[in-house]
């Protein structure tokens, strides 16, 4: 019959009496490693009892946890030591920000001395259609070329229609509104 | 006569309400930050005249600036419609240069804060109501942006987009 492990672990603690400790140790006779291992069990409980007066009691997990603390204790440093750390966190906080504005700043004044940017995004939703940007300058103009664009029909008459200012007329703020595409119902 | 305590703390935060209601009624987004003229020309290397519009030839700045360009280089220029809008600082528009045709539209936004010289905007070309082209780009003061378009009647359409600020 095979003991099971809480009876086994009672038995190599010296914890078992009567029956039960005689049926184990009639099963532990089959298994010599068992009965090597509780003799080595025996050995160190009593190399413990010569280190721990009887009188006190054996360590727990407090104990333990107590003795963790008071390493971590002794490594860390001094407060003196990172007290500079509470003032210079912030100052370095403040000084990140100015940083960040000036340079800012040198941005737009950069931008403001370029030539047309190329555009840096170009979306072409249309199938069959691309689009080539021609970079220019303050003396050449930004070309955008488009090609596969659908012609506009001939019967598409502007000239009849078209309303092409003056110059003094085209001074002033257009009035109209423009029909907005996105509206209107097709 | 002095006011009781409670009365006047009263009168405090009824003042402080109403500057930020009056504060919240200027729209600071509809604040003009320039205007933009969308121009169109009708370039052709053939005969103007057979493509049957009316339309105005163009000065000969104009017309040597457009040269200048390898890709904008036609014979004959002449101007079918134009058209100035306002740009709104935190507001799209729209322009719609052959009006009352809507052939051809486009549709503007700032997207940065702009310079004293300069605006970048969020542009859209609209062509018979289809969006064609969207892009982005910083325009310089009455430097315009030049959009080589459609065919029509022999010649090509170039749209130009020029700020005024």
């Amino acid at each position: 019959m095979n003991p099971d492990e809480t009876h086994i672990a009672l038995w190599l603690d010296d914890e078992l009496s009567g029956d039960e400790l005689a049926e184990i140790d009639a099963w532990a006779v089959k298994h010599p490693e068992q009965l090597r291992k509780r003799e080595d069990l025996r050995r160190f409980r009593s190399q413990i009892a010569n280190v721990i007066p009887a009188s006190e009691p054996l360590p727990f997990a407090e104990f333990f946890m107590a003795r963790i603390q008071q390493g971590i204790m002794a490594q860390e440093p001094s407060r003196s030591r990172i007290a500079w750390k509470t003032w210079l966190m912030p100052v370095a906080a403040c000084a990140a920000v100015i940083f960040a504005f000036s340079l800012g700043r040198g941005t737009l004044a950069f931008e403001k001395n370029q030539a047309i940017s190329p555009a840096t995004n170009l979306y072409i939703p249309e199938e069959g259609v691309s689009a080539t940007w021609v970079a220019g300058s303050k003396s050449k103009p930004g070309i955008l070329v488009l090609e596969g664009v659908r012609a506009i029909p001939d019967s598409t008459n502007f000239s009849e229609t078209v309303y092409v200012p003056s110059a003094r007329e085209s001074d002033q703020t257009a009035i109209h509104q423009p029909i907005n595409p996105e509206k209107t119902e097709q | 006569m002095i006011l009781p305590y409670r009365s006047f703390f009263c009168l405090l935060l009824s003042a402080l309400l109403s500057m930020t209601f009056a504060s919240a009624q200027q729209d600071s987004g509809r604040t003009r930050i320039g205007q933009i003229t969308v121009r169109v020309y009708f370039a052709t290397n053939a005969n103007p005249a057979d493509a049957r519009t009316r339309a105005k030839e163009v000065d000969k700045k104009t017309a040597a600036q457009l040269r200048g360009s390898e890709h904008l280089h036609f014979t004959h220029y002449r101007v079918l419609g134009e058209e100035t809008q306002e740009i709104f600082r935190s507001y799209e528009n729209w322009s719609q240069p052959l009006k009352p045709s809507d052939e051809i539209l486009v549709r503007f936004e700032p997207n940065q804060h702009s310079l004293s010289d300069s605006v970048s905007l969020d542009l859209e070309l609209w062509l018979a109501r289809k969006k064609i082209l969207k892009t982005d780009a910083v325009l310089h003061a009455k430097q315009a942006l030049f959009i080589l378009g459609p065919e029509w009647r022999g010649g090509r359409l170039i749209i130009a987009i020029t700020p005024i600020l």
